[in-house]
């Protein structure tokens, strides 16, 4: 996927309105927590669990954690 | 047999009771209450082996599984008229097939809301319309369940298509029940709050910390229920104890709702 086009999931997701960058921060509640799994099951067919998604902080954690060579 | 007797109004004793959902959760309890208050059960869902593991544990020789995903809206008049031919009389049908998705409204989709109502409303209600035909109901009269939710009643964030679709069932039981009435067929539903031990609740737990956890059963007074809390009310709604009752919604919830 192109890193555009998951900046733009991502900020759906959280309701950003800036310009989203590898460092900014994701500020995860429950509910953007199940939302954020779920956008990942459907556009990476990755299963990550809560416990993992609790310990990102930032897009960049985010990205390692769902293998970066998923990016262009 | 439990400690119903055979020939109280409660008993289930001859009663022939058709189940959808029936692998699983809160439909495999109702499997195996209502057959341990008498009833014969046809147990329909998608799950073969889990079928027949539910099958195992019943008594009696007149139970019937049927492998057959409810959302084949087409198929289901096969199956009502193939159960039928073979037992001649339904007298309950429990619409327990029903899925759960838990996310913010602005991560769901249309089809995300077409499936839950395809299998928690629309699977059911068509059930119940076949089952309704002179064909096939009982003369005697007949009792239908649908398996609602407290979250019918009250809401919470992230389950907008949930919660609508179980508001779907009570407002159209209700509807139903009015028009089923002069075939002295009843209709109700039961919306159990939050029964652990169940798939469903196993896959919100899996998204859930432990303090989520922990602050949702801090909501229900009595603790977080049990699948037999709400096949118990089903037996009752099924039983001819309760056969003044029609168009209600039970609400077995350990008083989450009651705040």
């Amino acid at each position: 996927m192109k890193k555009e086009t998951f900046f733009e999931g991502l900020k759906d997701i959280f309701e950003i309105d800036n310009d989203l960058e590898e460092s900014t921060h994701l500020h995860l509640t429950s509910l953007s927590t199940l939302a954020l799994i779920a956008y990942l099951d459907k556009n990476f067919k990755t299963r990550i669990k809560v416990a993992q998604i609790s310990n990102i902080n930032t897009v960049s954690d985010l990205m390692k954690l769902i293998g970066e060579d998923n990016f262009e | 047999m439990n400690d119903i007797n055979r020939n109280s109004q409660f008993s289930l004793s001859g009663k022939n009771i058709l189940i959808t959902g029936a692998s699983s959760g809160i439909g495999r309890e109702c499997a195996l209450q209502c057959n341990a208050s008498g009833a014969n059960v046809i147990l329909v869902s998608r799950r073969e082996e889990k079928l027949k593991e539910v099958a195992a544990e019943l008594n009696g020789d007149k139970n019937l599984i049927y492998v057959q995903d409810v959302t084949k809206y087409d198929d289901l008049e096969p199956l009502v008229s193939g159960i039928h031919a073979k037992i001649k009389k339904i007298d309950g049908f429990i619409h327990c097939a029903g899925i759960e998705i838990t996310l913010p409204v602005l991560s769901m989709d249309h089809q995300q809301y077409e499936i839950l109502f395809a299998t928690n409303v629309i699977a059911g209600f068509e059930l119940a319309k076949i089952l309704s035909k002179n064909k096939y109901r009982n003369s005697a009269g007949s009792s239908f369940i649908f398996i609602s939710s407290v979250m019918s009643i009250v809401g919470d964030a992230g389950l907008t298509g949930y919660c609508s679709s179980k508001g779907a069932l009570n407002a159209g039981v209700r509807s139903l029940a009015l028009e089923l009435a002069p075939k002295k067929i009843r209709v109700n539903c039961i919306s159990p709050g939050f029964v652990e031990d169940t798939e469903i609740s196993d896959n919100i737990f899996k998204n859930f910390t432990a303090e989520r956890i922990n602050s949702k059963r801090s909501l229900y007074p009595l603790g977080f229920g049990k699948p037999e809390e709400v096949a118990n009310g089903c037996i009752y709604l099924l039983s001819d104890a309760s056969k003044w009752i029609t168009g209600s919604n039970l609400i077995i919830d350990g008083g989450y709702s009651a705040r």
